[in-house]
C-alpha cells in the first residue's frame, strides 16, 4: 500500500514517480507490487511475453540507492514500464509475436525505450502483439471480460495498463494500434504526430505509417511519457525537427475545448450502443461548457482509407522484403496475404496513394484550423467477442495522414466494456490535443479498475 | 459497368495473373479475398483526380502544414 492507502499497483505513474520522490514508496517495493500483481492476474490475461523479473528488480534497487541519496535520473525515477514486443531492448528477447524471430535478442534499445530508461523509468517486461502488428491475434485477453479481445496489435500493452499489471506502456500504430486497445480496455492512449517520437529500433511495419504511441490510466501520464520520448533523434531521419513544448503545462489550462464533431461517416458507421453512449458523453461535455459544433469531411476523406491500406500494403512488402523469401509458410496466415498482396501492388499507384495522403493531410489541417480538437467515437463498437482484433476503421484516416489523436474512456456499453472518445489535433499539435483530453477526462472521469 | 467496375476488374486479373505467376495457381486462389480488397482500393486510388503537381511527399516542416 502507498501511504495514501492505495494499493501500490493502483498508482498511475504520476503518481507513482511523486511517492517516489517523497519516499512514500521505493522503486523494489513499486517493483515487487506489479510483480505480485501480474502473478496474481496475467494467467488469465495473457499480456506479458516476458517479465524481466531479476533486471527490473536489480533496476529498482540501483533506483532506490539513488533516491536514498536524493539523486533522481529524471521524471519517471524508479516507475516501471512495459514495451510492446516489436520495441528493442538490449539483452533481452524481441521477437514481434512471430515465430521467425524466435530467438532474436537485440543489441541495442529502441530511442523510446532508452528515452524512458534515461528518464529514471524501468521496463519491466515485453507485452504481446499481434504477429508483426497485424491482425494475427496474440494469445491476450480484455481485462474487463476475459471472452473479449483487448484489441491489437497493441494487445498486451493495453490489457497490462487495464489490469495494473504496469501504470504505461509502449505501443505502436499503423492503421489503429494503439487508439483502438486502449478504448477496448478503459484507458487513455495517445499516438503522436508522425515524427514526433522515433521510431528507431522499432521492428517496422511500413516506413510512413508506424507510429510510436503509449497507454495510461490518465492523461497526465499520456503527458508525462510524452514529454520523455518526443523529438528529434539523430538515428531517425523521420523524426522531425520541431521544438518539443511543456505538454504537462498544457495540462493545467482547463479551458473548455472547441470541438468539431465529425457525424458523418463515423457516427453513421457505429452501432446503437457507440452512438448512444457517445451522445450521451457530447451531452456532459456540453453541459461542462464545451462548444460542439458539426462540421464537414473533405472530399478528400473518400479515398483515405484506400490510400492508407495501399501504402500499409505496400510498405509492408518492402519491410519485409529481405524475411519473407525461405519464410513464407511459417508467416501466420494474415501477415503473410497482406506482404504477398503488397508485393502485387502496381508502382505507380502506391506512389499516387502518396499523393492523395499528402491532399487529404492538407484538407484535414485547413478543417483543423476551425477547431481545438475533432471528436468521433473511438470505435465503431466495443471490443468484439473472440480473438480478432476489432475494426480500425475510425483509425486509418488519422494513421494515414499522420495527425495526433488521443482516446479517453467515455463510458460503458451496456454489456460492461469500455467505450472511447477519440480526439484528432493538428500536427505537432500534441500540446492542445492533451489538454483538451484532460479536459474531457476530469469531466466524463475515468473509469474504476476491472474485475480481472 | 461503371467506370470504377471496370477498373476494379481489371485491376483484379492483373493482380490474380500476376499472383499466379509469383506464388503459383494454388497460393493465388488462396489469396484471392485480399486480391479483390486490394483491388479495390487500388481502384479507388487509380480514380481519383489529382492535380498533376500535387507530390507525394509528406511532412517536411512547419511550412508543410
Amino acid at each position: 500500500m502507498s501511504a495514501a492507502g492505495a494499493p501500490l499497483h493502483e498508482l498511475t505513474a504520476t503518481e507513482a514517480a511523486a511517492a517516489i520522490r517523497e519516499k512514500r514508496c521505493s522503486p523494489l517495493e513499486l517493483v515487487e507490487a506489479l510483480l505480485a500483481r501480474i502473478d496474481a492476474t496475467d494467467a488469465r490475461v495473457k499480456a506479458w511475453v516476458l517479465v524481466d523479473r531479476d533486471g527490473a528488480r536489480a533496476e529498482a534497487r540501483r533506483a532506490a540507492d539513488e533516491a536514498a541519496r536524493g539523486l533522481f535520473r529524471g521524471p519517471l525515477h524508479g516507475v516501471p514500464f512495459g514495451a510492446k514486443d516489436i520495441f528493442y531492448s538490449a539483452g533481452l528477447p524481441t521477437e514481434a509475436g512471430s515465430e521467425i524471430l524466435k530467438g532474436f535478442v537485440p543489441t541495442y534499445d529502441a530511442t523510446s525505450v532508452a528515452r524512458l530508461k534515461a528518464a529514471g523509468a524501468i521496463l519491466l517486461g515485453k507485452l504481446h502483439t499481434t504477429e508483426f502488428a497485424t491482425f494475427d491475434p496474440a494469445p491476450t485477453r480484455n481485462p474487463w471480460n476475459l471472452e473479449h479481445t483487448p484489441g491489437g496489435s497493441s494487445s498486451g500493452s493495453a490489457a497490462a495498463v487495464a489490469a495494473r499489471m504496469v501504470s504505461i506502456s509502449l505501443g505502436t500504430q499503423t492503421v489503429g494500434s494503439v487508439i483502438r486497445p486502449p478504448s477496448y480496455c478503459g484507458l487513455a492512449g495517445i499516438k503522436p504526430t508522425f515524427g514526433r517520437v522515433s521510431v528507431r529500433g522499432v521492428v517496422p511495419l511500413t516506413w510512413t505509417q508506424d507510429h510510436v504511441g503509449f497507454m495510461a490510466r490518465s492523461v497526465e501520464d499520456l503527458a508525462l511519457v510524452l514529454q520523455v520520448v518526443a523529438g528529434r533523434d539523430p538515428h531517425d531521419a523521420s523524426t522531425a525537427s520541431e521544438s518539443v513544448p511543456d505538454y504537462r503545462a498544457a495540462l493545467g489550462g482547463k479551458r473548455a475545448p472547441r470541438v468539431g464533431l465529425l457525424r458523418e461517416f463515423f457516427m453513421e458507421k457505429c452501432d446503437a450502443e457507440v452512438a448512444r453512449v457517445t451522445r450521451d458523453a457530447l451531452g456532459r461535455l456540453t453541459g461542462a461548457g464545451a462548444t460542439i459544433e458539426e462540421v464537414k469531411l473533405p472530399p478528400s476523406f473518400a479515398i483515405a482509407h484506400a490510400a492508407g491500406w495501399t501504402i500499409a500494403r505496400t510498405e509492408t512488402a518492402g519491410c519485409h522484403a529481405e524475411l519473407y523469401p525461405g519464410n513464407a509458410e511459417r508467416y501466420r496466415p494474415g501477415i503473410r496475404a497482406i506482404i504477398e498482396a503488397g508485393q502485387l501492388v502496381p508502382g505507380e499507384l502506391y506512389l499516387k496513394a502518396l499523393r492523395l495522403r499528402r491532399r487529404f493531410r492538407s484538407d484535414m489541417v485547413r478543417l483543423l484550423e476551425r477547431v481545438d480538437v475533432l471528436l468521433t467515437p473511438t470505435t465503431p463498437t466495443p471490443a468484439p467477442a473472440g480473438m480478432p482484433t476489432g475494426d480500425p476503421v475510425f483509425q486509418m484516416p488519422w494513421s494515414v495522414s499522420g495527425v495526433p489523436t488521443v482516446t479517453v474512456p467515455c463510458g460503458l456499453s451496456a454489456s460492461g466494456l469500455p467505450l472511447g472518445l477519440q480526439l484528432i489535433a493538428p500536427p505537432f499539435g500534441e500540446a492542445p490535443l492533451l489538454a483538451a483530453a484532460g479536459w474531457c477526462e476530469e469531466v466524463l472521469g475515468r473509469l474504476p479498475a476491472p474485475r480481472v | 459497368m461503371s467506370e470504377r467496375d471496370t477498373c476494379y476488374a481489371a485491376l483484379l486479373e492483373s493482380l490474380r495473373a500476376e499472383a499466379v505467376r509469383k506464388f503459383g495457381p494454388a497460393r493465388a486462389e488462396a489469396l484471392f479475398p485480399m486480391l479483390e480488397v486490394t483491388a479495390g482500393q487500388l481502384a479507388d486510388v487509380a480514380l481519383y483526380s489529382l492535380d498533376r503537381e500535387e507530390g507525394p511527399a509528406f511532412y517536411t516542416g512547419p511550412g508543410d502544414r
